[in-house]
């Protein structure tokens, strides 16, 4: 099908990702929410109905519910359960140590698919990240969602310490029968601090585009589309959907184009004061984003394998979203960008 | 299928129009489809409502030609089931 997307406006999102509450029982030293024991003001139950109600009559097909740690939010099997009711896949992100048999349960009682974080494939590489004592408190949610058929991926954010040990994720995941989800470390919320340190090295990129080349069963939420500008495209989207094909919604209601952009000069709006079916259509955010083009790539031989990689990404590096990807793999900036 | 087949939509797909024609997402395998079609659009949300026939009378009204309508149809309904978003159903 030949369907451009630099020409597209999409009536809804495909999906979007809500970040339910912003509390967190961990610290994650890179945690792109910067979440914390406290979140103030976060949406009511009747507000997040009327959101729910808006992304069903929109059709968006799926949202991914993330946090801080959603299973922390009071009310969070009755949003499950009103958004399946009204047609939306929901899948959600989890640090799996407010996994029990009983949460177990129902979460397969409902059918939800599950993201378990975990950082590295033993405690030595994941706890510095995540905390002490999280590899085998997440380990353990795997295979208590595993024993009772729940639909699991490992997510794993690569960094220069979990790329050395693509295979041994992969194993692990595969030994309680999760997939392995890749995720690219983006210099948000407290990874801020950390991204010079943690991020890949340009050899390291490398590699992992090779290993996803033959790992094609790993997804990565298309997270490292940037790498395509190496050569034969990776599988899924070689373009940003930011504003495009997707949104993130915040806990307390206000709009941004993605997840990693949570900064008050890329807030569309909020959908306590306009629904997000208006906003996605209105918001002027929105609809530069759709036509932007980094002018630093355009030229590119390999633009159209990447377009310019990704646009949140350049917004956290270089404060402007219309500059080429700050982890470029033909640029010579890699890993060299302060924040 | 033939014109008096009924069909369905598989377990697990959600559609929607969009001004190109429409857009189908699988949830098994989070496949996108993209349909440059609002006729192809017009025969998902058809759908489990009766035979072919009645479905393409309705989503075909507006074709000149109701023969040339009919095959036009069957021909989208194969790429549908052929790319597994839908399937007939037994008589």
């Amino acid at each position: 099908m030949n369907w451009n997307i630099e020409n597209t406006r999409l009536w809804a999102p495909i999906c979007l990702t809500w970040q339910l509450t912003g509390r967190c029982n961990l610290r994650c030293i890179h945690c792109l929410a910067d979440s914390r024991d406290e979140s103030l003001n976060e949406l009511e139950m009747d507000e997040i109905r009327d959101f729910l109600d808006d992304l069903a009559d929109m059709k968006v097909f799926y949202i991914n519910v993330g946090g801080g740690e959603p299973l922390l939010h009071t009310y969070f099997f009755e949003i499950m359960d009103y958004a399946a009711a009204k047609g939306i896949y929901v899948q959600f992100s989890t640090n799996g140590t407010l996994i029990d048999s009983v949460v177990a349960t129902g979460v397969a009682k409902r059918g939800l698919r599950v993201q378990v974080s975990l950082d590295g494939w033993q405690p030595a590489i994941n706890d510095p990240v995540r905390g002490v004592g999280t590899f085998h408190k997440a380990v353990n949610a795997i295979r208590l969602l595993r024993e009772r058929n729940v639909e699991v991926a490992v997510n794993c954010v690569v960094t220069g310490s979990t790329v050395a040990g693509l295979n041994e994720m992969l194993e692990l995941a595969t030994s309680y029968g999760a997939g392995l989800r890749l995720s690219r470390l983006r210099p948000s919320g407290r990874a801020q601090d950390k991204w010079q340190e943690l991020a890949p090295s340009r050899e390291q990129y490398l590699k992992l585009y090779h290993w996803l080349k033959k790992h094609p069963e790993v997804k990565t939420g298309d997270s490292f589309f940037f790498l395509s500008s190496l050569g034969a495209p990776l599988p899924g989207l070689s373009y940003c959907g930011a504003g495009r094909l997707t949104c993130s919604v915040d806990p307390q209601g206000f709009v941004f184009p993605c997840p990693f952009t949570i900064h008050s000069t890329m807030v569309a709006g909020n959908i306590r004061e306009k629904p997000l079916s208006e906003l996605w259509q209105e918001a002027k955010l929105f609809t530069r984003l759709r036509t932007a083009k980094p002018e630093a790539c355009t030229a590119c031989p390999t633009y159209q394998n990447c377009r310019g990689g990704c646009r949140g990404a350049s917004f956290l590096a270089y404060g402007n979203w219309n500059r080429a990807d700050p982890e470029c793999v033909r640029g010579e900036n890699n890993g060299k960008v302060s924040v | 299928m033939n014109l008096d087949s009924r069909y369905a939509v598989q377990a697990g797909i959600r559609f929607r129009y969009e001004d190109f024609g429409g857009i189908v997402y699988r949830r098994s395998d989070d496949r996108l489809y993209i349909l440059n079609s609002h006729l192809a659009v017009d025969l998902l949300y058809g759908a489990g409502t009766g035979k072919v026939r009645d479905i393409a009378a309705k989503a075909g009204a507006d074709l000149p030609n109701q023969q040339a309508a009919g095959e036009h149809i069957l021909k989208l309904l194969g790429y549908l089931e052929e790319l597994g978003l839908v399937y007939e159903l037994e008589h």
